[in-house]
């Protein structure tokens, strides 16, 4: 038998209540997270959970019951999957700092799985994940020839707005640092180059940029960002990825990610005049 | 020796099919461009960064094989005696899944202005030369092809005959390849028209709709061209902040080209102007109309003196006319010595057409040059062939060669006050940090990089072009220091710095070879940064050059930012590690940039001054 809405009341009722106990306590969130076209080579989607607190994630492509890869038995994560495809996550325990239980979620032949790795966060926890597919991104592709330019002009680049904060570091003595960023209008594009600090090593390949918005009411929006590389050289790569804020969103944030190495969020400056004195 | 897997290890001899590389001309960000020989006879090779994409393959794979493949089936569809004609195509190494490259034939001669400006080209001789390329212009835009990103740089003009040809069609719009080029024209930024900026400015992009490629565009480009011409100048300035250049080209009206150049004819400057109008209603309507406006104009004033006289350089412009200090002149490229190719072997004939009718007078001479500007051959033609121009000229004529001051800038905070002798004494010896921390901060003594590359002797400037070491900002690694967590310094670890005597390991393209060397200097510590002066550099066979060389961060900012000041950027310091002694400061990890400076010319990449808290 499935379990009903009430299951799904009770859970968020009496978990939310247990998140909100006491002062510290982590945020409560809801999210919105685009899947990356090609899931099997970026970092899986993360999500943010705690013990007792219930995580209800829905798709817009629910998947098949048995498509469902099940956690082991004595996984600290209970899940319960809903009539309409959506799952409730429930941990038992907080997951200790680096621990990570993985989620594999199949929606048929011939489509690779959604991935997501499931972590405790001492500051946010996930009250409601939705999941969506990408829009058609071709009209991203018209904005190109600006993100062409901004590669081979690097003077251009020196004079825009240039976030002195805004760094994001990769493990294996590689780190990316946003150096620049074009508004216009709701329109963005941030030039971001990898740099190897080691030397005679290749700076780790950037695998994905994500943003992350915060929409009207809170709720987060996250997306990967259309990205166009230029080419790698021996101990730097710059890259410029481009994309447009939904309306009404009040910040925008960056996060970098190398090869199973999701980077964090970082605000990008916002659209203004530069800075540089 | 394993054999080359990636262009980028590609050199003198070896072969690409049966063609025999001669050397590498030049590098974009999307390709690498080749001079090629086959039985005795040259050709330039232009092959993809990228290889073929596989399937669900990064985009940007897919992108450059699209311009490849966009380039290859224009120059195949576009058969024109102005047209280099592709000859062959393939991949390399592997025939499937290698490196895209074609083959065109190879033209003696330079880009458009390098060209005018060699042959002291009389105006009236330009101005033929651009009638030349009008007809090209005609004939693609009969077709309903549009080339999107013409400018000098996409132009090679042959010294024997003056002959035009248009390249790098990666931007073209083709009428049956909607999906691959509707939508904003991908050309360089400059030479975009209003309606392409005003396009993107009005977000219409997000609602899935495309910028309709038209003629009025190419037109709009070539109005820049002739203003180049006339003026030597941008009639938008590539110096403002892209973002207010954007909006310039949008809204602001170019200056007259007569303010720029007093001597230039009226009658061109006024078209210039008509074809550089935002709306594109008000443009000439069509190349042939403005090849006809052009031709009666050459027939009736061709003999006067405005149109007599040779071309000036950009700086003979600024010095002569007495140019504002804000306007934005062409870069004046110095053509680097490519003997061994003019000299030997004849170049293939792109295409034996006849001259047609109307064709420039032949080209007379103007006293000036005598042979030594051919030994100067053209560099920007020779990275332009092929159209690796847009990615690799734009490269450098949007670094400018901002030439350092003679003396130190103004944006550079002079000394408030003399320091006492015990600070000057401890920050020179001990560094800033240490000066600060016994009460020195009211006196401080400022680092002065910029003029310390201003008094640069002339012997270090030399260094760079002796050695053929590309303009860049060179990624270098500090040798000096200790570790200041478990992680050592040749790990990219973070380390403690102090002030004194710093080496360095430096990676340069010398001569289009990357090699690590070793450079020396003087590092001096602020609490918030660390700054480097470098005046050696040390070759691997032991011997050494003077250099002026000075340490920036990874946002082009003079100096590095420490450990103190940037705490929270993923690397470790492990207290225990930290030393505490006066001046020395932690760096999180040896990475850095170094900026040479060169003789007048050498491009300089454009360095600024940290924001106040952070310097």
């Amino acid at each position: 038998m499935r379990p009903g809405p009430w299951l799904l009341l009770s859970l968020l009722l009496s978990t939310s209540a247990a998140a909100r106990e006491g002062a510290g306590a982590p945020a409560l969130q809801r999210r919105t997270l685009v899947l990356p076209s090609q899931p099997g080579r970026v970092p899986p989607l993360e999500l943010h959970v705690a013990a007792r607190v219930a995580t209800l994630v829905s798709f817009d492509s629910p998947p098949s019951p048995e498509a469902l890869e099940p956690f082991r038995d004595d996984a600290p994560v209970q899940l319960v999957r809903l009539a309409d495809g959506s799952l409730i996550l429930v941990p038992s325990r907080h997951l200790a700092a680096g621990e990570q239980v993985h989620l594999s979620v199949s929606t048929g032949a011939g489509t690779e799985p959604f991935r997501f790795v499931l972590v405790t966060r001492r500051d946010v926890v996930d009250l409601q994940v939705r999941v969506v597919r990408a829009p058609d991104s071709a009209h991203e592709q018209d904005a190109e020839s600006v993100a062409r330019s901004l590669l081979v002009a690097p003077d251009s680049r020196a004079s825009l707005v240039v976030p002195q904060v805004t760094a994001d570091h990769h493990p294996w003595a590689t780190f990316g640092r946003v150096e620049a960023v074009l508004w216009l209008g709701r329109r963005f594009f941030a030039t971001v180059a990898v740099r190897s600090r080691k030397e005679g090593a290749p700076p780790r390949p950037l695998v994905q940029a994500r943003l992350r918005a915060t929409l009207a009411e809170g709720e987060l929006l996250e997306w990967p960002a259309h990205l166009l590389s230029g080419k790698a050289g021996s101990i730097l790569q710059r890259h410029v990825l481009m994309g447009l804020l939904p309306e009404g969103a009040s910040r925008l944030e960056l996060a970098l990610d190398g090869e199973a190495a999701p980077g964090d969020f970082h605000p990008l400056p916002p659209d203004e005049e530069p800075t540089h004195p | 020796m394993s054999p080359p897997l990636h262009p980028n290890q590609l050199g003198a001899g070896d072969t690409v099919r049966d063609f025999r590389i001669v050397r590498r001309l030049g590098v974009g960000g999307f390709c690498f461009v080749f001079l090629m020989e086959r039985a005795e006879r040259r050709y330039s090779l232009k092959m993809a960064a990228r290889p073929a994409p596989k399937q669900g393959e990064h985009e940007d794979e897919e992108q450059v094989e699209a311009w490849m493949r966009r380039e290859v089936a224009s120059m195949e569809y576009l058969a024109h005696p102005n047209l280099l004609p592709v000859l062959e195509w393939g991949r390399w190494p592997d025939p499937e899944t290698g490196y895209a490259w074609f083959v065109t034939p190879y033209v003696e001669g330079s880009t458009f202005h390098a060209w005018r400006w060699r042959e002291r080209a009389f105006l009236e001789r330009t101005v033929g030369v651009l009638c030349e390329l009008l007809k090209v212009l005609e004939a693609l835009h009969a077709q309903g092809v549009f080339h999107r990103d013409l400018k000098a740089e996409n132009l090679l003009v042959r010294w024997a005959d003056d002959k035009v040809f248009l390249i790098d069609f990666g931007s073209v719009h083709l009428p049956w390849a909607r999906r691959l080029t509707d939508g904003l024209a991908p050309g360089t930024l400059h030479v975009q028209p209003p309606e392409v900026v005003l396009f993107l400015l009005s977000e219409a992009v997000r609602k899935g709709s495309r910028m309709e490629a038209h003629a009025s565009a190419d037109l709009y480009a070539f109005g820049v061209l002739l203003y180049e011409t006339l003026t030597n100048c941008r009639p938008f300035s590539t110096l403002l902040p892209l973002k207010q250049l954007l909006l310039a080209i949008a809204s602001a009206s170019p200056p007259d080209p007569r303010m720029l150049a007093p001597e230039a004819p009226a009658s061109l400057c006024a078209l210039a102007l008509r074809l550089l109008e935002k709306d594109p209603e008000k443009r000439p309507p069509s190349a042939l109309a403005v090849r006809q406006e052009l031709e009666r104009l050459r027939a009736e004033e061709g003999h006067t003196a405005a149109w007599r006289a040779p071309a000036r350089r950009p700086s003979e412009s600024a010095r002569e006319w007495k140019l504002p200090a804000n306007v934005d002149l062409l870069e004046e490229v110095e053509e680097e010595v490519v003997e061994e190719e003019v000299v030997a072997g004849a170049p293939p004939e792109p295409e034996p057409a006849p001259p047609p009718a109307g064709e420039a007078s032949p080209p007379e001479r103007a006293p000036g040059p005598g042979r030594w500007p051919w030994r100067l051959a053209a560099l920007g033609f020779l990275l332009g062939l092929l159209g690796v121009g847009w990615m690799l000229l734009q490269f450098t004529a949007s670094k400018g060669t901002q030439s350092v001051p003679s003396s130190p800038s103004a944006e550079l905070p002079a000394p408030e006050r003399a320091p006492s002798r015990l600070c000057a004494m401890l920050t020179s010896v001990w560094g800033m940090a240490a000066a600060q921390l016994v009460g020195c901060a009211t006196a401080p003594v400022r680092p002065d990089p910029i003029g310390y590359l201003a008094g640069c002797s002339p012997e270090a400037r030399a260094t760079p072009v002796k050695l053929g070491i590309t303009p860049d900002e060179q990624g270098s690694f500090l040798k000096t220091g200790t570790a200041a967590s478990e992680q050592s310094i040749e790990d990219g670890g973070s380390l403690n710095v102090k002030p004194g005597p710093v080496t360095a390991s430096m990676l340069v393209e010398m001569k289009g070879v990357e090699q690590y060397v070793r450079i020396s200097g003087e590092a001096m510590t602020w609490p918030h940064r660390v700054y480097m002066t470098f005046d050696r550099l040390h070759l691997p066979d032991g011997t050494s050059l003077p250099i002026c060389g000075v340490a920036v961060d990874d946002l082009h900012q003079y100096g590095i930012p420490t450990f103190a000041k940037l705490p929270n950027t993923g690397g470790r310091v492990d207290p225990a590690r930290v030393d505490k002694s006066p001046g020395s400061v932690v760096l999180i990890h040896p990475r850095f940039e170094t900026v040479l400076q060169g003789p007048e010319g050498y491009p300089v990449p454009r360095v600024g001054w940290a924001p106040p808290g952070w310097r």
